[in-house]
Order: structure tokens, then sequence, then C-alpha cells
């Protein structure tokens, strides 16, 4: 049982940073585990997990996020997750704008500078604007 | 996998427990430079898939940083995929070879040699062996991923140099089904057809085509035409495989592996049944054509002969979920669809009757007339970035030289010749050696010396331990150029370190009959080379040991030139202007220059400056689109098919009956096995498997097998599982999903491990007429040998 529960916690709290803090969450649950978990957590891997392709655990860990990019065009094009958050040696939780560069390098120029893509265009939905 | 999945989540439960209170995440990160911080961009095409996306490569302080897409090319408009996108830390990856390297014996370790030394071993080998042996017992096997200066120059050292025709490449594995497809059905090689048809599509028929991650950035194209446009656009998938790409279909047709033939003649039954063909097109443009002799039939023949592929029949030889009602389905909607755009790639092509599957799918374009408008297109995917530029075009198999000019047609062989300025007779008028043809005369002995350049065919030919024994051998001199270590160079004397994309200029020419630059702009590291300046090299040195002038002919034009660029610029423009002139796939117009100036290159014909500045041809044998059906018009019709295989300027519909896979399914073997890529990698991994990205993504090959075989065999998922053929056998992870049909399995071919590594387990029988093998369908059983096993990632190294 107080396996279960940690997980459960884990489960919120990974998928709420992932989120970044600029999404709302719904259930008040929800916020007051996000306002104690201002900072990214992940476990610490060996290089041998590190070989574990990121949306594998990512399917069970954050089911929300994941199935928002799934049925998103990155999901359906098989963007993966390391494409835009980086890999363990240059991680981003909310990735900067320069990670959108390598396929909307136009657009990320005409942005304005002062805001991430993802303040517009919500993560893993990436519908056009919010 | 180290860990079973629970384990796995049970650690990540307690860490994360105790990082509540907030603990920064737990890895090492380094301050990698990334696209903000380049401060200097060179313009080139992607290194991988046969696409052609326009990228920039951006360095900073001269160092290769990030790659970003060009938004105004025409071809992925600023889009990569994630080879696309990081292939960059190839340059300046630790195991790139630096320094030419020697052994006299295979037995032997190699030992760095100078490039001077390299050079006079390599001639010294090839020149004693055509002195021995004779021209035929040197070969050169080349790559869809040579640039065409490099294809050339090899080609016509050996052709007019050395006096054979052993000049093969690995596209004879991928394309050259398609290449007889095209030829015999329509009189000319290469799609008529470009990109731009997607966005004016209305049902896109992808069959044998996993595009989602073999062609990623053109599959986003589809995908948009596909979501932009729900009621309007059907997407009908056609693959014993579900995959990646049968994620937007709206219909997908799942057979038996090697019976779409039967299905692709009962669609053309339903057409004709259901007159639901263009008559118009038919009479003005189209023939029936039958068998080995070609001989011309009419419509009522062709009728009969359909008549033994009504759905009926052909749903009980599809299996799967077909049924006469979706073949019907499917016809119609292919037939009345304003505009039907197919796409395939090697599933149609690498089957023992490879050309049948793509002649019956320019079938049913003929029947329908869904060809030369706008969106209406037979459109073959090519593999590799060069594949058609370089190798179709430039030369690059046994039996055709640049041009597109078969090797036995006198009079073609001739033109080359004068054009080289070598006595007439000096190019063999018999084709050499095709590939599987090539590698049993390297088992068999006949060949003492072979060049392979830019691929591994160690790990890439099918049934390869077959053939691995043959470059073992150690009467057999192998030399191979490359970038990395491979299989291949694990059974070299020789090994040339070369340049690596952007590290040399040169041209790529993609699927849609488009040819792009791409820049030097860094030099590549330690002592490796292009290509081009090797072989001008070793040819003077040829000419020296067989005291033959006619060899350092072949290179005199570009003496003294420097190799970065004016090398590469005098053989395209030798081979262009020379070699490319009054041919269908004129690149007169496309110069270095030309090229420079525009954002994604330019589509042949282009015979003029002025038409290649345009963009050159998106429609080819269509009067005001394409210069040479206005050229080559001999009446007032719309097309003109000018092609050369087709003296009558007509199209063939061909008669070609059902013809299943070499290999069948047996009590013995009871599993189909097919092979394919995974979106991560590329062909044998040397190139993806050292980005570490990429590695952690797809480390190891899975076997993929469909929930009800691995529930009946007790195969859960991550088990490891034997999956043996009468050739060969791999032990693998299993990965268990509604992906293959039951009753198939199905590999990926990246992975270098002996254990994993399926090309030890596929069949070499192969295509009569396109010699092309059947990669994509033998038997095989399978069986679970243990649980999960950790496994590591393997790539072959010095």
């Amino acid at each position: 049982m107080r396996l279960k529960t940690l997980s459960a916690a884990i489960l919120l709290g990974l998928s709420l940073v992932a989120c970044g803090t600029t999404q709302t969450a719904t259930a008040p649950k929800k916020q007051a585990v996000a306002q104690e978990t201002k900072t990214a957590v992940h476990p610490e891997l060996s290089e041998q997990e590190k070989l574990t392709p990121c949306a594998q655990c990512h399917q069970e860990v954050t089911p929300a996020i994941y199935q928002e990019w799934y049925q998103s065009r990155h999901g359906l094009d098989n963007v993966k997750c390391f494409q835009c958050h980086g890999t363990y040696e240059d991680f981003e939780v909310v990735p900067s704008s320069s990670r959108c560069m390598p396929c909307h390098a136009q657009e990320v120029t005409h942005a304005p500078k002062d805001k991430k893509c993802v303040a517009c265009h919500p993560a893993h939905k990436f519908s056009v604007h919010k | 996998m180290a860990l079973t999945r629970r384990e796995f989540l049970k650690r990540t439960a307690a860490l994360t427990a105790a990082s509540l209170a907030g603990i920064n995440l737990p890895f090492n990160l380094e301050k990698e430079a990334h696209a903000a911080d380049a401060d200097k961009w060179v313009r080139g095409t992607c290194r991988f898939c046969g696409v052609g996306c326009r990228v920039e490569l951006g360095l900073k302080d001269g160092r290769p940083v990030a790659i970003r897409g060009v938004s105004q090319s025409r071809t992925n408009f600023g889009f990569l995929c994630m080879k696309g996108m990081l292939f960059y830390q190839l340059m300046t990856h630790p195991d790139r070879l630096k320094k030419p390297l020697y052994r006299a014996s295979k037995k032997e370790k190699f030992r760095e040699i100078s490039w001077e030394e390299a050079l006079d071993i390599a001639a010294e080998k090839f020149a004693e062996a055509v002195q021995k042996y004779g021209p035929n017992s040197v070969a050169y096997y080349g790559s869809g991923q040579a640039l065409t200066e490099e294809t050339y120059i090899f080609q016509k050292v050996m052709r007019a140099g050395l006096r054979t025709n052993n000049v093969e490449g690995n596209p004879r594995l991928c394309m050259a089904s398609a290449v007889g497809g095209y030829i015999t059905s329509f009189g000319a090689d290469e799609p008529i057809g470009s990109y731009a048809d997607i966005e004016k599509a209305y049902c896109i028929f992808i069959i044998g085509s996993n595009m989602a991650e073999a062609h990623p950035v053109l599959f986003r194209r589809v995908m948009r035409r596909k979501l932009d446009n729900p009621r309007e656009v059907t997407v009908i998938n056609a693959d014993p495989r579900r995959s990646p790409t049968s994620r937007i279909a709206d219909i997908h047709l799942q057979f038996k592996p090697g019976t779409d033939l039967a299905l692709l003649n009962a669609m053309a039954y339903v057409i004709v049944e259901e007159k639901l063909y263009n008559e118009d097109f038919i009479k003005n443009y189209c023939t029936f054509r039958v068998g080995k002799k070609k001989k011309e039939v009419n419509f009522e023949e062709y009728k009969k002969f359909l008549a033994a592929y009504t759905p009926e029949r052909a749903a009980q030889i599809c299996g799967g979920n077909i049924t006469p009602d979706l073949i019907r389905k499917v016809a119609r909607i292919f037939a009345t669809s304003p505009a039907t755009m197919s796409f395939w790639t090697m599933g149609i092509n690498q089957r023992i009757r490879g050309v049948w599957a793509n002649n019956l799918i320019h079938n049913l374009h003929l029947l329908t007339g869904q060809l030369c408008r706008p969106g209406a297109d037979s459109f073959s995917l090519t593999g590799q970035p060069n594949a058609c530029g370089g190798v179709r075009e430039g030369g690059g198999l046994c039996h055709i030289l640049p041009g597109h000019r078969p090797v036995k047609i006198d009079k073609l062989r001739h033109q080359v010749e004068d054009l080289w300025g070598v006595p007439r007779g000096r190019i063999p008028a018999k084709p050499g050696y095709h590939t599987v043809a090539m590698f049993s005369a390297v088992n068999e002995g006949k060949i003492k010396a072979i060049w392979i350049n830019c691929t591994s065919p160690a790990q890439s030919l099918p049934n390869c331990d077959k053939y691995r024994r043959g470059l073992a051998r150690e009467d057999v001199f192998v030399v191979v150029t490359d970038i990395f270590p491979t299989r291949t160079t694990e059974l070299a004397n020789l090994i040339l370190p070369t340049a690596f994309h952007f590290e040399k200029t040169g041209v790529y020419g993609c699927t849609e009959r488009r040819s792009q630059l791409t820049l030097k702009a860094v030099d590549p590291p330690g002592e490796a080379k292009p290509e081009v300046w090797i072989v001008r090299e070793w040819a003077l040195k040829l000419a020296e040991k067989l005291n033959d002038p006619v060899i350092k002919k072949c290179v005199e034009p570009f003496l003294g030139l420097e190799e970065g660029y004016a090398l590469p610029e005098a053989i395209w423009n030798e081979y262009t202007q020379k070699l490319t002139a009054g041919r269908d796939n004129d690149l007169r117009g496309a110069t270095y220059d030309v090229l420079k100036q525009l954002p994604d290159g330019v589509q042949w014909p282009a015979p003029t400056k002025e038409w290649a500045l345009k963009g050159g041809t998106y429609k080819k044998f269509v009067r005001g689109l394409d210069p040479l059906a206005d050229k080559h018009a001999v009446d007032e019709k719309p097309y003109q098919f000018y092609g050369p295989a087709h003296k009558d300027r007509k199209l063939w519909i061909w008669l070609r009956p059902y013809k299943g896979p070499a290999e069948e399914p047996d009590a013995e073997y009871p599993f189909y096995l097919s092979t394919g890529r995974v979106i991560d990698h590329w062909h044998t991994s040397s190139m993806t498997g050292r980005i570490k990205e990429l590695m952690r993504a797809n480390p190891y090959a899975y076997v993929e097998i469909n929930p009800k075989d691995a529930e009946r065999l007790g195969i859960k998922p991550g088990d490891m599982v034997l999956v043996e053929s009468r050739r060969g056998r791999n032990i693998l992870p299993a990965k268990v999903y509604e992906g293959p049909m039951e009753g198939m399995v199905f590999v990926y071919w990246h992975d270098m491990h002996e254990d994993r590594m399926i090309n030890r387990v596929t069949k070499d029988a192969f295509d009569p007429g396109s010699k092309e093998p059947e990669f994509k369908i033998c038997a095989c059983r399978i069986k679970r040998v243990s649980g999960p096993k950790p496994l590591k990632p393997f790539l072959v190294t010095l």
C-alpha cells in the first residue's frame, strides 16, 4: 500500500514538473503537491537504465502527458521526447526555445524573445496557440 | 534491459519520494552548445534517407554544434527528423577513422600507414589481379550514400580504366525493382511527379512502406494532408504489419506476406469489372504487354487474364483482414478519387517478384489515368539520399552507364567512350556482376580485389554469413573506405578514412529527381580524405603500375584541382555537361553556381540554367511543364512519353500473375520473418549508434511478435527469443504488440551484435529481373529461450 501511495505521489510530481509551472492543475490536491515540488525530480539512473526510451516509463509514470503527446502531431510523426527535452547530458524540463530550432527555426526567430515557445504553444499538445 | 519494469518503477518511487523536498536533476548536465550558439550556418542536404531534406549545419568557432531545417525548401519546409537534427555529432566523434590502416593478412592486426603507402598497396593489388586474372577479377561495390561525384569517378576508373563493369552498390538491395518497374511500365526510370503532389492528392495509397519511420519528414506532409482534410482525403495503408504509418490510415489492408500481387490484380479486376477505368487515357497512352518477349495483347486478353483474380479468390490468397468487399471498396476509392497517389518502398521492392509488384501498382494508375495530373502519381520512395542521383543516374550499377544508358547498347556505350575520350571498346559490352553474383564470385575466389565504399555488406547482405566467409578469404584483397569501423572493416585488408558529409562538397539526388548541393563546412578529422581525391590518386598509381595511359586519361581533367570544392565541381561539370546532355536526366542547367542560388536544388530535366533556376521540372512528360515533353512532342496530345526504353512511346499495362515468396512457412519453419527500419537508426547503425540520443531511444533490435502468437508460445515482453531459419539464428528480446499479423514476426535490421544481426537469418533469393534480394520474406521458427536479460548495445570498434 505504502508503495502504491508513494508511486501516485511521484506520478503527480513528475507530471506536474514536466508540464511546467504555467499549466493549471484542476484538482486542488494536485495544486498542493505542485507547490511543494518546485524543483524537477527524476530518479538517478545507471548507464544501463539510460538505455530505456523515455516514453517507455513515462507511458506509465505520466500517462496524461504521454497521451497528449501521442495524439499530437508530434506523436503522430514520431517526434520523440529527446528531440525537445534533450538527453541526460543536456536535459531541460521546460525546453528553451532554441530546442525548437532544428524544425522551427523561422518561427523561433520571429517569436517574442522574452517568452519560451511553450508559453504560447501548449507543451505536448502543440496546438497552434493556447 | 537491466531491470524489469516493476523494479524500475519501484526504484523510481523510492528515489522520488526522497526527492520531493526538492533535489535537482541527478544528471551531470554539460554545457553543450546548441542552435542558438551557432555563429555560422552552411547549407546542405541531410545525410540519411531519400527524402532530401535541406539542412543547415551550425558552427560555433568553426566547430559543428547544431543542424536546422531550411524552411524555404520544398522538400521538408524546415522540418527534420531526429537523425537529421543530430548527425553533426558524428563529425567530432572519437571513433572516427583518421589514418589509413593496413594488414597483409586478415589474421593480423591493423597498422597505421601513410596515404602514399596505402594508395600504392591498393593500386598494386588491383593491378596484380587484373594482370594475373583479367579485368573481371576486380570489383567496386558502392553506395546510395556516396556523392554523385564519387560514384561517377569510381565507375569511370573501373569501366574505362580497368575495363570491367563490375560496378555495383547497395541500391541493388533497395531500389533495383523500382527501376525495373519504372522502365518496363513507363519506359523511363524515376517518378513522373513530385512530393508537391501530396498536397493535391485525395487518395493516398501506401503499400509496403513504413514511411512514418523510414521517411518521417515526407510522412509529415502526408499526415498534414490527411489531418487538414479529414473527410476529403482517404489514406489506405497496405502492409502485413501495422506500423506507425497505419496510425493515419482510414483503411488498413493486412495480408499474408507476399500475397500483394494477388491483391493488386484483384483491385484491377474490380476497376475493369465496374468500368472504373479511364478509357481515353488507355486509348491514347497505353498498351497491354505480356511475358519475357513483351508481347503486345489487347484489352480483352487483359480482361481474360484478370478473371483469375476475382476479389473472392484474392481474399482467399491474401488472408489477414482482406475480404472481397474490402478489395472492392479500396479499388473504387483508388479509381474514383479526384487524384490518387501511391507510395511504396522495400515491402514491394525487396521481393523475388519486385518488378512485377511495381508493375501492378503502375497498372492501377494507368487503368484509371491517375497519372500526370496534379496529385495523381505512382511514386516509389527511395531509401537512400543518393540512390537516384548518384547510382541510378550516375552509372553506379553493373548494367547502366551514366545518364540512364544501358551498358549493352553499343551506341550508348560508344557515346560514353567518346565523351570520355577513351578508345571505343574500352568499356566491355557485357554487364558486370550484380550484387549477389558479385559476392558469390568473391566466395568462389573469382574476384581477387574488391573496393567497398561507404556501405557495410558484411551486415547488409541477406544471408550475410555466407558472404562474410568469402570476404574473409585470404586470397581476396578487400579495401574499405568509410568513416567508422563496421562489420565490413573487420574483413578488410586496407581501411581508408574518408571525409564525412559537410567535410567535402558534392551533390545528392533525392527521390523526386531533385539534385542538391552540400558544401564543405569543416575539415575532415586527422588524415581522412574525400573519396574523389582518393580515386584520382589511386588511378594515377594504377596507370603507372599497369603502364596504361587510358587509366590516367580517366582522371586527367581533374589533375591538380583542390579537393574540397574545385575537384568535385570539375567532376560534376563533366558528368552533367557531357554525360547528361540530351538524356532524360538532363542536368546541364544545374551547375554548382545555380544549385547554390536555390534553397532546394533542381529537379531534372533541367537542360538550361534558366529552367534550372526556376527549380526544374515538377512533372515529367507533361507539355508546358517538362521542356523535354515539348522538345520531343510528336503530336498534340498533352502528355508525351519520350522515355528511352519504350520506342512506341506508350505506357505498358502488364499481365503479371500472382507469385508467392521464394520461401513460404511450413511445419518446420512456421513463421514469416520480415525485417525493416526503426526511425532512430540508419541502415547498419555505424553512424546512428554513435549518437547517444538515438542509441538510447533504440539500443537493440527486437523481434516483434503478435500477442496471439506470443501467448500461444508463452513469450512475454522482454523475453529472449530464438529466431531461426535454414540459414542462421538470432536471439533477441521480444516486443509483443499488434504490429505483425499472426503467424509473422518482424525484426529491425540495424543492430550489429552477432546475436541480433538479422541478415544472418534472411534469405538471399532474388528477383530474376531486378536481381534485388527478397529481404522482406522468409520462413523461420521462434522459441522462448529465457526471461529478460540485461543487454548491451554493440558497435564494432577497431
